[in-house]
């Protein structure tokens, strides 16, 4: 179809889906790699603090410091798991939509949605262990306005987050939200489409309604003859007029669309006009089911005419959607979640990488640098200078290591051989 | 510096003698000499109606015994005969032999094939290996002949066509020069006489009218404007079929090497049958505003758009609802037959789109040179 | 965050790095005269292991923006020309929305009429665009080529459907690029005329949504924007393209305005002054004075004598004052105007094969536009 191969070319489709074992393992890695990390990170600065402890005493206790690495061995790290970590992401998501609403006037609709997905994009790749979400949520947020045309100084954010986040804590972690974004932030929502099809199903409850183009037989009356006679969605009382129904549909998929499309992982495993019609389909299922009908079918067509398994394979996969959409269950209304939600919380606190705490300290004097020079220092009598030299240089091996595998440098070669291929 | 053909006929030389009866141009000044190309012996016009009008006959000159026909002698063209027996030979082989450069797989083969024919020529002329080469020539030519007779078509059209060309396109030119002052003229009378009846019906009308009347003429000139699209389409496909009669004529196929190949020439291409030249594609192969799962609508009806149709300021100001339709239609259906978890099996099966942990790596690797450098 | 803490690093490493695209360049590269004090061969050796990131040499400037320089460089690895932007970094704002409004656009817009976008880069404290290589803008290519600016008709078709495609394709995306001007059109050697510096450029088609006017270069913007219109849509980059269309004939800039109303003014004065009935709702845009002069329409063919009847039938659709009569890019594309196209394309083709032949290159005029 045409229209589709228009949203093959976005780079949400080329990459920013997964399918449900791409996207898990993903999530694996990332959370594997973090947790090492962290306990690396973590052994380094318990070492650091015993022996400063210990050269500090002049008196080294072996037996001591023998108790202390053993209580404090990397096994009694506790990481959190891949799910704990999306369930936080999906608290800050949530918090999203608070700091917006919270701005006089309130951030669009669009302008969150897009911070969600940059939040829940950069999340794929980088572990909330690593960085903490509320440090990145400000900063995905701001990046939303920019790149939905939605102007505001960083001053005048910032006034808004609450907390004591500077303007420079905010756009601190900018380069690296970019950077994990791949730079692209056209994020395709499904909102617009859902307008596109309230648009043409009110032409047709009007009478007004164009055949499709693969049935040029339909009559704008017999398309709004079958509307009208459609059985009323369950859970409504019948015999209300046509467009009260059209308009409850359409109040009812958005708030779908803003709440569940954007905290699951739909954006993820469907594409946006799948998703509005999949919150259609929850919202008023006869309505979702005529309109594509009226798209997908037409009399006399056999079982393996390519529309007939075209409409059945997407009636799979909407199916599908609705239910990833019906599964979501807000935070708010749900204690159980919150006290989950707060356990994730305590335990993160234990295994937050201490070298990755302050971004926007470390622009200036980086704390767990300190702590190392510090440590360094001690097994290591070197003068402070130099021991800021070998620090400047390990930054640096650092990040070489780290440009290499640099997905985006990496992928250039790749996506050009493609396309020379191509 | 050879005198010029005129002039040595005209002039003639006073002593020139027949040398079939002796008569000389002294006495008879009228005298015209000709010569037969089986031979080239030269006898006045007199000698031969008198020797070969009541048929073929042999040369009169001693020695020759060549027969000759009446309707072959011509005057001479060259003043020295060698030159004009060469030229002769030089004619009738390159009518047979005559291929082109298009022909041929590359520069290096048409050089060897003029080279090859200058031998030939010059065998002919010089009298080497003549039984041999004429025998070539001539099976050549029996074995060629579509080709032989397809490339004389196409030298012949490319002598002529050149003028004609030129008086094709002045005339083409002349036409869409009309056919746009005429369009222009017509839009401008349409205009004008619009305009007046929108001002008459305005000076007749009540005040209230005013505006509905505007607006009309205003939409009257709008369905104008999409009438005059329809009528350039027709002067295009006009243009189009013109064009089409136009480059039919010197794009003929080339008829190359009959089938077994020419024998005697080397390197000549292998037949191809040349692709008719492409219409204009604007589009690349796509055609725009296509759809598949809806038929665009002029209007869809709209508490919320309904007020900007109505809304001058806005459609003043270069706003287009058109657009918002269009672009709201395409996003409700773009990707809907997309589905990812086939897509991407197959796109993961070509190892594209392997996404790597950024930070998380990056830090890892980080962590470890932190370890290495401390000790 | 390793690029962060390569800020705080010492300073003369940041001076290095600054001459370069990729810190790590300088280890490799052939810079070695000017890189000051080696660093130690413990970490050399490290180095060594590595494999070699994607980096570029930086050459010469071609150009200065707004917000970003632009230089020529080479990929170390190919040996391949490209263009770098190099985009200043706002402290107070953090990245400029520009740049990340033009990043946006270019990552999802992959055309052969538009500038394509290879890479990003970030160092210590700016972003890199990586660019593909065009040998000058049209600015400088009439400048050079043409006869006092004027080009010949082959090449002015050839461009204008090259500029028309690129337009079709960016609108058929819901993108306005809003800044079209020859200095923003890129030229290279293949005569393949591509759209650059999306900077201006932004996505369309929310009723409610109302853009500054402060858009395109004066001499190229459309007659609604100049009256001061916020709902302005596709249309407005095709009256610059008909702006450019003229100055291809004339190698001068149709409307070479120095004010707002004196662009105003030029236009009316050639394309005559628009009344409330030319143009309905004309009196309500807030730049629209009661007392413009009154000026009548002119031909357009009368200061545009090189122009064939067809080409100024196009021209006069573009350049209508009146947006909603201006002609769509889709269907510029389809005027007859453009139906010779293949034709004068494959005389073009030997014209340059024999210009390549002859020794075409040498200097290459830098570019601005990308």
């Amino acid at each position: 179809m045409i229209e589709d191969d228009f949203y093959r070319t976005s780079s949400q489709f080329r990459l920013w889906s997964f399918t449900e074992d791409s996207l898990r393992s993903l999530r694996q890695d990332t959370n594997r790699l973090a947790s090492d990390r962290v306990r690396d990170a973590l052994r380094r600065a318990r070492e650091a603090r015993q022996s400063a402890n210990s050269s500090a005493a002049g008196t080294p206790n072996p037996n001591g410091s023998d108790a202390d690495s053993k209580t404090g061995d990397e096994k009694d790290i506790e990481c959190l798991t891949p799910d704990e970590e999306q369930e936080l992401v999906r608290y800050f998501c949530e918090q999203i939509v608070q700091l917006g609403e919270s701005y006089k006037p309130p951030l669009p609709t669009i302008v969150r949605a897009t911070a969600i997905q940059y939040l829940r994009r950069f999340y794929l790749t980088n572990s909330p262990m690593t960085y903490h979400p509320k440090t990145i949520m400000p900063c995905a947020l701001f990046i939303a306005t920019k790149t939905d045309n939605y102007y505001m100084s960083l001053r005048q954010f910032a006034e808004g987050v609450p907390g004591d986040t500077s303007a420079e804590d905010i756009i601190a972690p900018e380069f690296l939200v970019m950077q994990s974004l791949r730079f692209t932030f056209d994020v395709r929502h499904p909102f617009r489409g859902l307008e596109g099809g309230i648009m043409e199903l009110t032409a047709i409850s009007q009478g007004l309604g164009q055949p499709a183009p693969h049935n040029p037989n339909q009559s704008p009356d017999d398309l709004r003859r079958t509307m009208l006679s459609l059985s009323p969605p369950p859970n409504t009382q019948s015999s209300s007029s046509i467009s009260d129904r059209l308009a409850r549909a359409h109040h009812n998929t958005r708030e779908i669309l803003k709440s569940a499309a954007q905290m699951t992982d739909a954006y993820f495993f469907y594409t946006p006009s799948q998703i509005w019609l999949s919150a259609l389909l929850l919202a008023d299922r006869p309505l979702a089911e005529f309109y594509l009908d009226t798209k997908l079918s037409a009399p006399n067509l056999d079982s393996t005419h390519t529309l007939t398994q075209l409409r059945a394979k997407l009636l799979t996969t909407l199916n599908d959607c609705s239910a990833l959409l019906h599964s979501y269950n807000p935070l708010a209304s749900d204690p159980e979640q919150k006290k989950a939600l707060r356990r994730i919380g305590k335990k993160l606190y234990h295994c937050q990488n201490p070298e990755k705490v302050n971004l926007a300290g470390q622009k200036r004097i980086p704390a767990a640098a300190a702590a190392a020079a510090a440590a360094a220092s001690v097994s290591d009598p070197a003068t402070p200078e130099s021991e800021m030299e070998r620090l400047a240089k390990k930054r640096k091996l650092e990040s070489e290591a780290k440009r290499r595998d640099d997905i985006f440098g990496g992928e250039l070669v790749m996506e050009r051989t493609r396309e020379r291929q191509g | 510096m050879a005198p010029s053909r005129e002039a040595m006929v005209n002039r003639g030389d006073e002593d020139e003698v027949c040398p079939v009866c002796k008569s000389s141009r002294y006495l008879n000044p009228d005298m015209r000499f000709l010569i037969n190309p089986e031979c080239y012996h030269k006898m006045c016009e007199s000698c031969v109606d008198r020797i070969f009008s009541s048929g073929p006959a042999n040369c009169p000159v001693a020695g020759c015994h060549k027969t000759l026909r009446k309707n072959r002698f011509r005057k001479q063209t060259f003043e020295d005969i060698h030159v004009e027996r060469e030229v002769d030979i030089r004619r009738r082989v390159m009518t047979v032999l005559n291929r082109r450069e298009e022909e041929f797989d590359s520069k290096l083969d048409w050089d060897n094939f003029l080279e090859q024919r200058e031998e030939i020529i010059f065998n002919l002329v010089n009298g080497i290996d003549v039984a041999k080469t004429e025998a070539d020539l001539q099976k050549y030519a029996a074995d060629n002949m579509r080709s032989i007779r397809a490339n004389q078509v196409i030298e012949a059209k490319e002598v002529t066509s050149f003028q004609e060309r030129q008086n094709q396109e002045q005339e083409l030119a002349r036409m869409r020069r009309q056919a746009a002052r005429e369009e222009y003229e017509n839009e401008r009378k349409e205009l004008l006489a619009g305009r007046e009846d929108m001002l008459s019906r305005l000076a007749s009308g009540r005040p209230a009218d005013a505006a509905a009347i505007a607006r009309e003429g205003q939409k009257v000139m709008l369905k104008k404007s999409s009438a005059r699209r329809s009528e350039e389409e027709r002067i295009r496909q006009k243009q189009a079929a013109l064009r089409g009669t136009d480059a039919k004529k010197p794009g003929q196929p080339t008829v190359a090497a009959e089938e077994g190949g020419s024998g005697l020439i080397k390197g000549l291409k292998k037949i191809k049958t040349p692709e008719p030249e492409k219409p204009y594609d604007p589009f690349g192969g796509i055609i725009p505003n296509q759809r598949d799962y809806f038929t665009l609508q002029d209007h869809y009806p709209s508490t919320y758009l309904d007020p900007i149709r109505q809304d001058t300021r806005m459609l003043a100001g270069g706003y287009d609802l058109q657009e918002y339709y269009s672009r709201t239609m395409l996003e409700a259906f773009a990707g809907l037959g997309c589905f990812i978890d086939d897509e991407l099996s197959q796109r993961q099966a070509h190892s594209f789109n392997v996404m790597k942990p950024v930070g998380t790596q990056g830090a890892a690797l980080a962590a470890t040179s932190t370890s290495t450098a401390g000790k | 965050m390793t690029f962060q803490l390569q800020h705080s690093t010492t300073s003369s490493l940041l001076d290095i790095a600054a001459t370069l695209v990729s810190p790590k360049s300088f280890l490799f590269g052939t810079h070695r005269t000017t890189s000051p004090p080696r660093l130690p061969s413990q970490i050399s050796s490290t180095m060594d292991k590595a494999q070699q990131p994607s980096s570029f040499q930086q050459l010469e400037k071609l150009g200065e923006g707004t917000y970003a320089t632009v230089f020529k460089g080479r990929n170390r690895q190919t040996g391949e020309l490209v263009a770098l932007k190099e985009i200043h970094l706002d402290s107070e704002e953090g990245t400029p929305s520009t740049a990340i409004r033009e990043i946006s656009l270019m990552k999802e817009l992959k055309h052969e009429s538009i500038v394509s976008l290879y890479d990003v880069i970030h160092t210590e404290n700016k972003l890199m665009l990586v660019f593909e290589y065009m040998d000058k803008d049209l600015k400088k290519y009439m400048d050079t080529r043409g006869d006092r600016g004027q080009l010949d008709q082959a090449t002015i078709k050839s461009f204008m459907h090259q500029l028309m495609n690129g337009i079709a394709f960016c609108h058929e995306n819901r993108v306005l690029h809003r800044d079209l001007k020859p200095q923003n059109l890129l030229i290279n050697k293949k005569g393949q005329l591509k759209l650059g510096d999306f900077g201006l450029a932004r996505a369309f088609g929310i009723p409610v949504n109302t853009f500054s006017n402060e858009v395109v270069t004066l001499w190229y913007r459309a007659p609604d924007v100049l009256l001061g219109s916020r709902t302005y849509n596709t249309s407005i980059d095709i009256w610059s393209a008909g702006c450019i269309m003229a100055e291809l004939y004339t190698g001068r800039p149709l409307f070479p305005g120095t004010t707002n109303e004196d662009q105003l003014q030029k236009i009316f004065r050639l394309m005559g002054t628009p009344s409330e009935r030319s143009w309905p709702g004309i009196s309500q845009l807030p730049e629209y004075r009661t007392n413009f002069h009154v000026y009548a329409t002119q031909d357009l063919g009368i200061i545009l004598p090189q122009i064939d009847p067809l080409g100024l039938d196009l021209l006069n659709r573009m350049l209508q004052l009146r947006p909603e009569m201006r002609i769509s890019a889709h269907d510029a594309l389809q005027h007859p105007w453009f139906h010779d196209l293949p034709q004068l394309q494959a005389q073009l083709q030997q014209q340059q094969q024999q210009q390549m032949t002859g020794g075409y290159g040498g200097m290459m005029p830098p570019q601005q536009a990308y």
